[in-house]
């Protein structure tokens, strides 16, 4: 079905100008690759008097590293991220949870930014991000500042970020030492699936841990009672079994269209376990290949 | 392209021979976009149409209110049922008029639209459709077929009266059984008895292309209506019905049509009788495409059956009894459900003889969606059953599951459950023989047993037969035309009554005439079905197709060559006896024209070079206990599925797919193998992903994010082979294919998933969510 709605178009020269209009226009809508939007007006979720294009902008774009902090500019899309050696050789996590969106022609065109931006509890780049605790650049017509990505999530669909500011990109400060990851997602095919759960881990040497989960809650979470619970203790089978005895705690999944309740509460501690033992045997420089699907 | 040859050179005719890889001769089309399917036309003056739905699946319609949309700016026309011209009947079957084209006094499922909405463009169309107040009182609904035959259960059609002495009460509008030997005594013989119950879903068909249609009004009465479908002659009919007017006033023009699987039987009459009946009010071409999610809507699915199967065996293995119960869900109006549960009912044994056979199916009106032709035509709902108990029954003898089939397996010289005694082209011995072999069975089954871990590995099979066209209880015509002119440089255009979904139709029958008339291959032009140019040919469904329009083609080029002989023999100095036509050239061994230079000189001598064919299927019988020859020929399929299961999450991992199919004679090897790689697609996705949910009988799962189909990377690996048992009344020997590699995967799946766990399923879809709820 084409989109009904009629909106105006504009694709600003600049980031002043983008915030500009944000700020003069209401209803304005920032358009990056789109692929959530599009659906969202062909179903008629949002009614935007003004899309604003932001991909012709320059300084939005890019996967840099320096001093320990890895810079993801508002226009990076999945396939660059996945494709990106910086991201393969520093934050391996973020490559494996790239892999699992959508499909080849989709990753061309979403951007991670985008991602988090739309906000579904079943974003893929949310518990990651999380997990590593990224920062989020925005710039309105006031100017830049962060926001901490625990705050950015507020519902379903919904972030922190006004109407009139713009996201120009997300920022991770890396562990110094190694670490270990694993991002487990459950989909009803190897297709192109949304998460029906999703889970984040980060293990740090010295066995701390970072945890979160998508798709079982209004916005993706992080789980710190299991991270409590586990700080400092070995991963052995003891630890496993407090860690999945809390999940309840930590999530409240529903009946969708996609699963049921049941069905995700019986997975999510499998999940978690998964998740868990790959993170830290990555850690520990074994453990599967980053990009290896755990369901 | 290099697989062409050049006409008048010399003769490189490898590629035109009936069995060579031809390549597709819609491949240049459809790879590079010039193919127009029906949304890519226009006419002018073209207005747009679309639907007002009911925004519920059970209610009485007390009125339409179509005041706003008619005051909105560039909205033409609002249509309800009191302006359908002609009959307001738009169900394939005329025994059975029970569908109105627009529903006029009560709403039966939520995809009943009530009313047609022209405008100047869709996006208006589509907007003033939702101005449209509809005024109902919403009724209790069933949505289940088996709930439905419950005594209290809402009626779907109340006006139906009740006839106690057939059996069709309340919401049942169907009865069909098999009566054959005594069954009491079977199962008195027998030493193992298993009875169970299983479960089949709604299975969306998912083509590419959405259903759609253009009507361009014409002089007088008349219309030319374009659309994408499989069956023109029902279109033909349903829009004449709907207009009233004769069939002669209605010209259908099929377009490319991108994918059918059945879903374009009988539903694109609704569609077109609906643009048909939009054009003739406002004297305009009118167009009416449907969107993926009122495609879901509004489109047939594979009906769901609840199958009761009792199989009673010896301890040797030998059937000696089966007793069958099906209820199969039609939806809300019986479209092709009798014909869809006769099919179902004759081959409910699956392919063994059994010599005592009870079987009852039911066809149950219920709120839902319209269910009825999809690959397989009610069969893949009965193997599950059968081919799960034949399992079962293998296993607790201690027999392999492949032996136990071929043990009791159609052969020439056995009967059919409708004692059809098959007396040629029976492969199904040979498709066992090679599946097993193929798929490195009877390590697997062994070693496979002994896994376990956490994964799991298992092995099943599915074995099919398929009766080949419409059969005994078929209402349509089972005769087939064509229309073959030569023109003067040497081409062919060839006019069939069979239609090109996608499945390489175009290409086989191409290699026909250039295998049998002696033109190359680019000298042959087969065009989409006009029905002004072939007389009515039937549906093209039921694996019926290449038999035939090949045979009707063949028939055509039989009285060509009888004129044209005497020709190239008085040219080349030869008898006409002596005279073959191809491969490449027309003549002797020794003297030879090209087939262009024959051409010219048979328009020089003004010798016709034109001539239709014409093939009538042979007569097959049903009696009322479901005893004859029902069928005139079977196809035959094995299948073998490799299957991993995480016993942790429940994911199942189809692995690896063996398929054998027997198809009489390979016409394209490539083409073929497209098919059945397809049709295992069509299985997987049957056996462990599809479903379609609903909330009160509205679809909920309308698109493809929400219902699950198998993408390129759920493909398994899949083998195939062919088995040729030829068939003396195909065309080169070939029977159908369409329909069997769609059939046995679901069973072959479900078997291999038992193997792998131990746990006996008997309700589709195999999800993981399923799954891991069995194992716990």
């Amino acid at each position: 079905m084409p989109i009904a709605h009629e909106f105006d178009y504009v694709k600003p020269a600049s980031l002043e100008e983008a915030v500009a209009i944000l700020a003069e226009r209401p209803g304005a809508q920032v358009l990056a690759g789109g692929t959530d939007l599009v659906g969202w007006l062909r179903d008629e979720f949002v009614e935007p008097s003004v899309l604003v294009d932001i991909k012709g902008l320059d300084g939005l774009h890019g996967i840099e590293f320096a001093d320990g902090i890895l810079s993801i500019g508002s226009l990076t899309t999945f396939t660059e991220l996945i494709e990106s050696e910086t991201v393969r050789s520093h934050a391996p996590l973020l490559y494996e949870m790239g892999r699992t969106v959508a499909s080849t022609g989709i990753r061309n065109r979403a951007t991670v930014v985008g991602n988090i931006c739309s906000a579904v509890p079943c974003c893929d780049a949310g518990p990651v991000l999380l997990v590593y605790d990224a920062i989020v650049h925005a710039t309105g017509i006031a100017g830049a500042r962060t926001i901490p990505i625990r705050e950015w999530f507020v519902g379903n669909k919904r972030t922190v970020l006004p109407p009139d500011e713009i996201v120009t990109g997300v920022t991770i400060r890396l562990p110094m030492c190694g670490h270990g990851a694993a991002y487990v997602k459950l989909g009803r095919y190897r297709g192109e699936d949304l998460a029906q759960a999703s889970v984040a881990v980060v293990s740090l040497p010295g066995n701390a841990y970072r945890i979160a989960f998508g798709a079982v809650a209004a916005t993706p979470v992080r789980a710190q009672r299991i991270e409590a619970v586990l700080e400092g203790r070995e991963l052995d089978q003891s630890a496993v079994d407090a860690a999945k005895g809390l999940v309840p705690e930590e999530t409240s999944p529903i009946t969708d269209v996609r699963a049921s309740q049941e069905y995700r509460e019986l997975m999510l501690p499998i999940m978690l376990e998964r998740g868990l033992r790959a993170a830290v045997a990555r850690r520990d420089g074994e453990g599967p290949e980053y990009g290896t699907r755990f369901i | 392209m290099s697989d062409r040859d050049d006409t008048g050179g010399p003769p490189e005719i490898s590629s035109a021979r009936v069995g060579s890889p031809a390549i597709r001769v819609d491949a240049d089309d459809k790879s590079t976009g010039r193919a127009v399917y029906v949304d890519d036309l226009t006419f002018p003056g073209m207005l747009h149409a679309a639907l007002v739905y009911p925004g519920c699946a059970h209610a009485r319609l007390l009125g339409v209110r179509p005041d706003e949309a008619i005051r909105t700016p560039g909205v033409r026309a609002v249509l309800t049922a009191q302006d359908v011209p002609g009959e307001n009947q738009v169900g394939v079957l005329r025994s059975y008029p029970d569908q109105p084209l627009l529903p006029h006094d009560t709403v039966r499922y939520s995809g009943d639209a009530v009313a047609i909405v022209v405008a100047d463009t869709g996006a208006l169309a589509r907007e003033a459709a939702r101005s449209v107040r509809v005024d109902l009182e919403e009724l209790p609904g069933v949505f289940d077929a088996v709930e439905a035959m419950e005594p209290n259960a809402p009626r779907v059609h109340p006006e139906r009266e009740d006839d106690d002495d057939r059996g069709l009460v309340g919401n049942v509008f169907l009865r069909e059984r098999v009566r054959k030997g005594d069954v009491d005594a079977g199962f008195e013989e027998a030493d193992i008895i298993v009875e169970r119950t299983f479960r089949t879903h709604h299975q969306e068909h998912a083509y590419l292309e959405p259903l759609g249609a253009i009507a361009v009004p014409g002089e007088g009465s008349s219309v030319t209506v374009y659309g994408t479908m499989q069956c023109p002659y029902y279109v033909q009919k349903a829009v004449a019905t709907a207009l009233g007017v004769p069939l002669a006033d209605v010209r259908v023009i099929q377009t490319v049509t991108g994918g059918g699987f059945g879903g374009k039987e009988d539903v694109p009459s609704e569609i077109c009788a609906c643009a048909a009946v939009a054009a003739a009010k406002v004297g305009k071409p009118v167009k009416l495409v449907y969107t993926r999610e009122e495609d879901f809507e509004r489109s047939s699915k594979r009906h769901p059956m609840t199958v009761t199967y009792r199989l009673g065996a010896t301890i040797d293995g030998t059937f000696t009894a089966a007793d069958i119960r099906i209820v199969a869900d039609a939806g809300a109006y019986s479209t092709l459900t009798p014909i869809v549960v006769f099919r179902a009912t004759a081959h409910a044994t699956g392919p063994y003889e059994i010599p005592n056979v009870r079987t009852d199916a039911y066809g149950v009106y219920t709120n839902r969606q319209t269910t009825g032709a999809f690959r397989g035509f009610g069969q893949p709902q009965t193997i599950f059953a059968s081919e799960s108990v034949v399992d079962e029954i293998a296993c607790a003898l201690g027999i392999d599951p492949i032996e136990i089939r071929v043990r009791n397996g159609l052969a020439v010289g056995k009967r059919t459950a409708t004692d059809h005694l098959l007396d040629e082209s029976v492969g199904l011995p040979e498709t066992l023989r090679i599946a097993r072999e193929r798929s490195g069975w009877d390590e697997k089954r062994e070693a496979f047993a002994g896994d376990a871990g956490r994964v799991r590995r298992g092995i099943g099979v599915g074995a099919i037969y398929y009766g080949v066209s419409l059969g005994a209880r078929g209402l349509a015509i089972d005769g087939s035309g064509a229309h073959v002119e030569i023109e003067p440089d040497g081409s062919v255009r060839v006019a069939i009554g069979g239609t090109e979904m996608g499945q390489g139709l175009h290409t086989v029958l191409a290699q026909i005439v250039s295998d049998s008339l002696g033109a190359p291959m680019h000298a042959i032009h087969i065009g989409h079905v006009d029905t002004s140019l072939v007389p009515d040919s039937g549906p093209s469904v039921a694996s019926r197709t290449t038999l035939m329009s090949g045979n009707a083609v063949l028939d055509a080029v039989a009285k060509l060559r009888e004129s044209m002989a005497p020709v190239a023999a008085d040219v080349l100095g030869v008898t006409a006896e002596d005279v073959e036509f191809g491969p490449g050239r027309v003549g002797t061994r020794e003297r030879s024209v090209t087939f262009a230079e024959l051409a010219a000189e048979c328009h020089a001598r003004d010798v016709a070079t034109v001539a239709d064919g014409w093939y009538k299927a042979p007569v097959t019988t049903f009696d009322e206990d479901g005893q004859g020859d029902a069928y005139a020929v079977y196809s035959f399929a094995t299948q073998v599925a490799e299957v991993e299961v995480d016993t942790e999450t429940g994911a199942v991992a189809l692995v690896r797919v063996t398929a054998a199919h027997d198809v009489g004679k390979v016409l394209n090897p490539v083409t073929l193998e497209g098919q059945v790689q397809g049709g295992v697609l069509q299985g997987a996705g049957m056996a462990l992903y599809e479903i379609m949910k609903t909330e009160g009988g509205r679809i909920v799962t309308p698109d493809f994010a929400t219902y699950i189909l198998p993408t390129s990377v759920d493909v398994p690996e899949i083998e195939v082979a062919f088995v040729e048992e030829p068939y003396s009344k195909g065309p080169f020997g070939a029977k159908g294919i369409g329909e069997t590699p769609a059939m046995p995967g679901a069973a072959a799946i479900a078997n291999a998933v038992s193997h792998a766990t131990g746990i006996r399923f008997r309700e589709l879809p195999l999800t993981a969510e399923r799954v891991k709820l069995a194992l716990g």
